[in-house]
């Protein structure tokens, strides 16, 4: 785990702009689809709050989940027949290997 | 608790900021050998940020900031100086607060006071409720607008920036998703606690959303004759009086536990009360009028997921 974050670098933790032409008076939205990792959807996590970073550099963007407890799950970016899918979930974890939890009380 | 990945100190690694339901924004520093643990960040004074409040039980009452509860946090150059302020999100009445940062990004210094971000004159507010504001420049007008979920209604939301960099000014709501009304059949989108992430999913240059929350359903909904709304009725009042009835007994034993002075008396009260003839027939009466009614009605079920919306 702890290689997956060496040489994290500025330029691929650009998650705050994102530079599109559209306005929300234009947005049109296709049928939700409901997202699952490995086999498993997200039906067993409080609050799932999904953010996609790419974590290891590799130029790919992982799904990173937050939960009500605080803690981070990720999965990684898989191709099924040309459709994205995602690999099963594994916690995050610090550089010490611990699961990485922030405290929530 | 939505995470936000960002450089906060400026150190060429990349960090995590976000709030949590403690009430006070947090970061796990990264470094060249990964993340480190959490901790909070402090304001200019070494203290912890803290928007929340609590349930007292003594005065069985809802302490502390006014009713607002920060459940999220994110890192913006609010006026564009070249570092990092914080943005900390309410979840209950939906409020924005700043704390701006009067030193670097590498020697942060909070304020120590929360400042209310306005829209016009009046506070930003998510209405029922949000779940963590997202940055992004949704208009590509070089502005970064904010993007959020709300919370106990649902939804996702743009906030336009149309006030100039360095000086934000964020116009009313705009919906993005309106909030999916509750699916009779089968959990089929995310009707409230939705958390958003607004990011180019597909790669064809325009921003979708992912959503996370929880998509509310009711099983085995039917149409009703009238012979049967008739007997939903009774069994509807039914319910009211027997609830009614066992919410006096609930405050008299309150009222009893308050005089307790050791749990062997509280228990010995609760015992009492599980005991009592008429409060036991209450229960099963209750029970019995509600599965009749589960029978007509459906069951409410919600179950959490996240939904991707791929922009057309």
């Amino acid at each position: 785990m702890t290689n997956r974050f060496v040489c994290l670098i500025v330029a691929l933790a650009i998650t705050a702009t994102i530079a599109v032409d559209v306005r929300a008076d234009d947005a049109q939205f296709e049928q939700p689809v409901e997202i699952t990792a490995g086999t498993k959807t997200f039906a067993y996590v409080s609050y799932p709050s999904p953010v996609l970073q790419d974590l290891n550099g590799d130029g790919k963007r992982e799904l990173v989940i937050g939960d009500l407890w605080g803690r981070l799950q990720f999965a990684e970016r898989a191709s099924v027949n040309g459709k994205a899918e995602w690999e099963a979930v594994a916690n995050m974890q610090t550089a010490e290997g611990k699961d990485i939890k922030f405290s929530n009380w | 608790m939505t995470p936000q990945f960002v450089d906060f100190n400026a150190d060429g690694f990349t960090d995590i900021v976000t709030g949590t339901f403690d009430g006070s924004p947090h970061i796990s520093y990264g470094s060249e050998a990964g993340f480190g643990e959490p901790t909070h960040i402090l304001d200019g004074e070494g203290n912890r940020m803290l928007l929340s409040q609590f349930w007292d039980y003594n005065d069985k009452s809802w302490q502390g900031s006014g009713g607002q509860h920060c459940i999220s946090a994110a890192a913006f150059d609010w006026d564009d100086d070249g570092d990092y302020d914080l943005l900390l999100g309410d979840y209950r009445k939906g409020l924005l607060y700043l704390r701006m940062n009067n030193g670097t990004n590498a020697k942060p210094v909070f304020d120590v006071e929360n400042i209310q971000v306005m829209l016009g004159d009046k506070p930003f507010a998510v209405a029922g409720g949000m779940s963590a504001p997202r940055l992004v420049d949704w208009d590509g007008d070089g502005l970064t607008d904010i993007v959020t979920g709300g919370m106990s209604r649902g939804g996702v939301y743009l906030y336009r920036n149309t006030g100039q960099l360095g000086k934000p000014e964020f116009a009313p709501a705009e919906p993005l998703l309106a909030r999916e009304t509750t699916d009779p059949q089968a959990a089929k989108a995310p009707s409230t606690g939705c958390y958003v992430e607004a990011a180019d999913y597909d790669g064809d240059g325009d921003l979708d959303l992912l959503v996370g929350g929880y998509a509310n359903w009711n099983s085995q909904r039917q149409s009703l004759t009238e012979e049967q709304q008739q007997r939903v009725k009774e069994l509807q009042k039914q319910q009211t009086e027997v609830t009614e009835k066992i919410q006096q007994f609930s405050k008299a034993m309150d009222d009893q536990l308050s005089k307790a002075q050791t749990a062997e008396a509280r228990r010995a009260v609760i015992a009492e009360m599980r005991a009592n003839k008429e409060y036991k027939e209450l229960t099963d009466k209750q029970r019995a009028v509600s599965q009749e009614l589960m029978k007509f009605q459906g069951q409410s079920k919600r179950a959490a997921g996240v939904w991707l919306y791929i922009r057309k």
